[in-house]
């Protein structure tokens, strides 16, 4: 299951547990960031989208196709807020932001995504996270 | 999913597109043929990849750590 919805202040993927429907979230965001022209980095987000629902779709949901994870991305005029959510029972988050092993295997994720954000807050289980990425001003745009 | 070219005791590997979770696996695999096949330097040229993940990035720490502990070395080029 893969279902998207979006207009220009918003959009939304509520889709099935898998690894292969994080690279088409991906590749579908990207192409609604380029078709809008929204000044933001399109990098960092497309980071973002990738570390929250490998998040989701892993240690959430299993890699379990029945299991259903959610991404839901809003913009106003000064930042693009994304929130993604899982149905899992959530993890300890506080043991996780912070990645200090440059040759462990694992453990880059949360690191990333909070590097490529501008504000990243879970909520107390930890099965939902939000995360901020501010609009580029108009001075910048142009750089 | 890669270009593999031998120069002399070198392995040059050209994975194109992405190396994300959904197929890092099958790029550990291939890089550890390599290896087991008796890789010493191993090279990544990731000028064809548009996208590398956490689960991208796990791959490259594996391989490192394989193939230094057996007196190799691992370059990745990323432009």
């Amino acid at each position: 299951m893969f279902e998207i919805n979006h207009n220009d202040q918003s959009f939304r993927i509520k889709m099935s547990a898998t690894l292969e429907n994080i690279d088409t979230a991906d590749d579908r965001l990207a192409e609604y960031i380029a078709d809008r022209k929204i000044p933001v980095d399109v990098f960092a987000l497309r980071i973002i989208l990738r570390e929250s629902l490998l998040n989701a779709v892993t240690h959430g949901s299993g890699v379990n196709p029945e299991e259903n994870v959610s991404f839901d991305l809003n913009i106003d005029s000064s930042k693009v807020t994304v929130k993604v959510s899982d149905n899992g029972r959530g993890f300890n988050w506080r043991e996780h932001l912070f990645h200090d092993d440059n040759l462990s295997e694992g453990g880059r994720g949360l690191a990333l995504m909070k590097i490529y954000s501008d504000n990243m807050e879970f909520n107390e289980s930890g099965n939902e996270v939000t995360l901020c990425k501010h609009i580029k001003v108009a001075s910048s745009i142009s750089e | 999913m890669s270009i593999t070219e031998k120069q002399e005791n070198t392995v040059v590997v050209r994975p194109e597109g992405k190396i994300t979770a959904a197929n890092a696996d099958d790029f550990r695999r291939e890089l550890q043929e390599l290896v087991n096949a008796g890789a010493v330097n191993l090279t990544i040229d990731l000028s064809s990849v548009d996208m590398v993940d956490s689960k991208g990035l796990a791959v490259f720490i594996v391989c490192h750590k394989t193939i230094t502990e057996k007196g190799g070395s691992l370059t990745v080029i990323t432009e």
